[in-house]
């Protein structure tokens, strides 16, 4: 009893002192649970950073860069508006951070519901290989082909539509050339894809995709819905000159020969190393811009 | 200006496609030689836009295949492509885009092949050890460059900050 008593007296004594004479005196005191001070532990940080996901070589954070924010090619540069591409590459992350558009590639498996009012469950699904994915900012569009009973159905969906609901990489391919129209020559194998496919396990973004790099045989019939052979570059992945005659094979590598200038014409070529930093410290910066003109509009609305 | 400019097509024809080709990579080389020469300004106006070219890829090195393509097809000869990867890209390591200075001359009656006036022209390196061009540099005394740079500083420190 007398000890405690002491000891509350001895507290007492040692809060009235001043904070420097305190720590002058660097006292060693067994203070009481009441009066002794009490320093609650640090909470956790729970958050994790957004840095944490890396991103391998050929495959990007489309949130920070994808293709269809590289703008169309303008001969000569200076003719550029480039507030149009700004603006429009804003409203492009808006977008996607309303709906998770995923990472996909011509020659990629994807599955699609839109929207639609006339249909029973108001939505439609439809899932194909993607021949191509073409345009800038919200007018990019993609096509989808599936054979289904024989019959060849292609269907172009606007990658920023309102009107798509789901989106679903069922594999994950990347081809070496980004506009596979002549599969439509092809053999339809390649095209026809089961509608109740189930989706394969996607590699995760820290791995590099490897290049498809087979080569897709043409239809005999001359009968082909363009001239490959007469279109420069020549599809890597197409390979249309094995049922050439030989008079045929000469006329198409006349017509490699005369374009195949277009190689070294480094003027003409579309240099976009430099446009990739700017575009990718233009999207970092335009997430706090969208924010903040979200909560004016708020403020002016209320 | 060259025919079309204003609706997209700012290239020149010089006689078809490989001709302009083998005409510009001849311009190219020498320019790289000599550091400068005295062609028609059609002929020089060209050459400048694929030398700048042909500099910034240099300047990417020749890690990227892309690079090693260009630089095998536009400078094939040896001494010219260690020239320009040993003595250019060092001396423009630190400047951005314009790697050449293109001086008008005056009209210059030719005989041959036809009678004409061509405008001549003088195209240049930066940096050469030639001595300077007579030309009329930017004055940075005078009062609106003066204020301008003053501008350009203040831009540039509110960037940084």
């Amino acid at each position: 009893m007398m000890n405690k008593s002491w000891l509350f007296s001895l507290s007492r004594w040692t809060q009235s002192l001043s904070k420097e004479a305190k720590c002058a005196r660097a006292p060693i005191l067994h203070l009481s649970k009441r009066s002794s001070a009490f320093k609650a532990p640090t909470r956790p940080d729970l958050k994790t950073t957004e840095s944490e996901t890396t991103y391998a070589k050929g495959r990007e954070n489309p949130m920070l860069f994808c293709e269809e924010y590289i703008p169309p090619q303008v001969q000569p540069d200076w003719h550029r508006n480039k507030l149009k591409y700004r603006l429009e590459r804003m409203d492009c992350l808006r977008r996607r951070k309303a709906f998770n558009i995923p990472e996909f590639y011509p020659g990629s498996i994807v599955a699609v519901t839109v929207a639609d009012k006339h249909a029973p469950g108001k939505s439609i699904r439809f899932n194909g290989r993607v021949l191509y994915k073409d345009g800038f900012g919200l007018g990019c569009k993609f096509a989808l082909r599936n054979v289904i009973d024989g019959e060849g159905i292609e269907v172009v969906y606007h990658l920023y539509g309102p009107y798509i609901q789901k989106m679903e990489v069922l594999h994950l391919e990347k081809w070496v050339d980004t506009d596979l129209r002549y599969l439509r020559d092809a053999d339809p194998s390649y095209c026809t894809i089961d509608p109740d496919m189930q989706p394969k396990a996607l590699p995760p973004t820290s791995v590099e995709l490897e290049l498809f790099r087979e080569r897709v045989k043409l239809n005999k019939s001359p009968r082909w819905q363009f001239q490959y052979q007469k279109h420069w570059p020549p599809p890597y992945n197409a390979d249309f000159q094995s049922h050439f005659l030989e008079d045929e094979l000469i006329e198409s590598e006349r017509f490699s020969a005369m374009e195949s200038w277009r190689k070294y014409d480094i003027c003409r070529h579309y240099d976009v190393t430099e446009m990739k930093e700017e575009i990718v410290a233009e999207m970092k910066a335009n997430k706090s811009r969208i924010e903040k003109a979200d909560s004016t509009l708020k403020q002016e609305t209320s | 200006m060259p025919r079309g400019y204003a609706h997209g097509t700012s290239f020149r024809k010089f006689g078809g496609p490989e001709k302009r080709l083998n005409l510009l990579r001849t311009l190219v080389n020498v320019l790289i030689k000599h550091e400068r020469i005295e062609t028609t300004f059609a002929k020089a106006h060209e050459a400048q836009k694929y030398t700048n070219r042909l500099i910034e890829i240099a300047k990417r090195g020749t890690d990227d295949a892309y690079s090693r393509d260009m630089i095998k097809f536009w400078a094939p000869r040896e001494e010219i492509q260690s020239k320009l990867l040993n003595d250019l890209v060092p001396r423009f390591k630190e400047h951005k885009s314009d790697f050449t200075r293109l001086a008008v001359l005056s009209k210059q009656y030719c005989a041959e092949p036809r009678q004409s006036f061509h405008r001549y022209a003088v195209l240049e390196l930066k940096g050469n050890p030639l001595p300077p061009l007579p030309i009329q540099e930017k004055n940075p005394h005078t009062l609106q460059n003066v204020l301008i740079a003053a501008a350009q500083e203040e831009m540039f420190n509110k960037k940084e900050s």
